[in-house]
């Protein structure tokens, strides 16, 4: 994976604790300079960048007081307004989302909405990947269940 | 209406466009990453040599064919490129077939990665392989190089569009990927005796349309492969 592609891995994910560009780009900038102070091995680039994005936005969620910021990881109603199929599909999915644990909205967010393989997951996460297909089909399951 | 698809899900988790992030990304060092070119290299060696033999041997069957400058020798050649793309698919899928992929994955690259890299490898081969069998039928003055083209190019993509389909029904598809080889290879060769203008200058534009379709969906079916690869080795299809 190059560094571009990882750079909006890492800033989609910021952006998405914190719902603050600027501030997502600050810590994706200072995500890699911690990063670069060493590195570790190729195939542990990816999550050690989250480890770092993951600390750094729960000591800025810390310093703002959770409360000022939205519901992590879920999408925003600008981009919702500007989905294909209209707002109440992308309103009801919102909605749905939300009713999700913390952990499963994140889980959710990073295999759909960032894009990570269930190998790049499992080393994030330190789950097997079958533990974390299991999950990830019940997490679609319950999602149904809110959308029906 | 699926209304949980991977598109809809992606397009909403869009995050506003990054100002900064071409001076950040110019502000880090040089990476480690390898090129591309050096990826290739370190997979070259996992390629059996019954591949490069398998596009050797074509190629000089090829030749042997059209040494007597016979426009008929069209259909042979055409019928030997079956076997080329069996042999590219069944590379391409080995991982999947011997259950290698799981390893794979945790090596230093991706199982897309690595894929792709086979793929480039014998792509670029075939690609050598479909011009020079093309020059050696321009030979026979019967055909021009870009006409020669689609007779070779249409049975080798249809085996490579049907074999990955097999492929990724069965894990086990080797002995059925020749076994369609075989059939495509002898519907080329034989069908001129049921309809002998198949391969006359009149039809070189349904001949050329016909690639350009197989083509497409060439593309789309390896676009898609890609984007699934891991999915499809979990069996994993419920979210489009």
């Amino acid at each position: 994976m190059d560094f571009e592609t990882l750079y909006d891995k890492i800033y989609r994910y910021l952006y998405f604790r914190l719902y603050d560009r600027e501030t997502a780009e600050d810590l994706t900038q200072e995500t890699f300079l911690r990063y670069w102070k060493s590195p570790p091995e190729e195939k542990e680039t990816l999550p050690y960048l989250y480890t770092i994005a993951k600390n750094l936005s729960v000591d800025e969620l810390r310093r703002k007081r959770r409360s000022e910021v939205p519901l992590e990881f879920l999408p925003e109603e600008k981009a919702a307004a500007e989905f294909e199929e209209g707002l109440t599909d992308a309103a009801d999915l919102c909605a749905a989302l939300s009713t999700l644990p913390e952990n499963d909205r994140e889980l959710f967010f990073l295999r759909y909405g960032n894009e990570l393989s269930l190998a790049e997951l499992s080393a994030l996460t330190g789950q097997s990947r079958f533990a974390l297909h299991r999950r990830l089909a019940k997490i679609r399951s319950d999602l149904r269940k809110e959308l029906t | 209406m699926n209304r949980l698809s991977r598109k809809k899900i992606k397009a909403l988790y869009r995050a506003p466009i990054s100002n900064r992030k071409d001076e950040i990304l110019r502000s880090f060092p040089h990476t480690r990453t390898l090129s591309d070119f050096e990826i290739l290299k370190t997979q070259l060696p996992y390629i059996r040599k019954r591949v490069w033999l398998l596009t050797l041997l074509i190629f000089v069957a090829a030749a042997y064919l059209t040494r007597e400058l016979s426009a008929e020798a069209v259909r042979l050649v055409a019928a030997l490129m079956p076997f080329a793309a069996a042999f590219a698919v069944l590379e391409t899928m080995r991982s999947t077939a011997y259950r290698m992929d799981e390893l794979e994955c945790s090596t230093r690259f991706s199982l897309t990665h690595l894929i792709l890299t086979r793929l480039t490898v014998l792509g670029v081969t075939h690609l050598g392989l479909l011009s020079g069998c093309a020059l050696l039928l321009k030979r026979t003055r019967a055909f021009s190089f870009l006409s020669a083209v689609p007779y070779l190019l249409v049975p080798y993509l249809l085996t490579a569009i049907l074999g990955m389909l097999l492929a990724r029904r069965f894990r086990q598809s080797g002995e059925v990927t020749l076994l369609l080889a075989a059939v495509v290879g002898t519907v080329m060769g034989l069908t001129p005796e049921i309809f002998p203008q198949i391969y006359a200058r009149d039809f070189v534009g349904i001949w050329t349309a016909v690639a350009i379709a197989l083509l497409a969906l060439t593309t789309a079916l390896f676009h898609r492969q890609f984007q699934h690869t891991e999915d499809f080795s979990w069996s994993f299809s419920s979210i489009e």
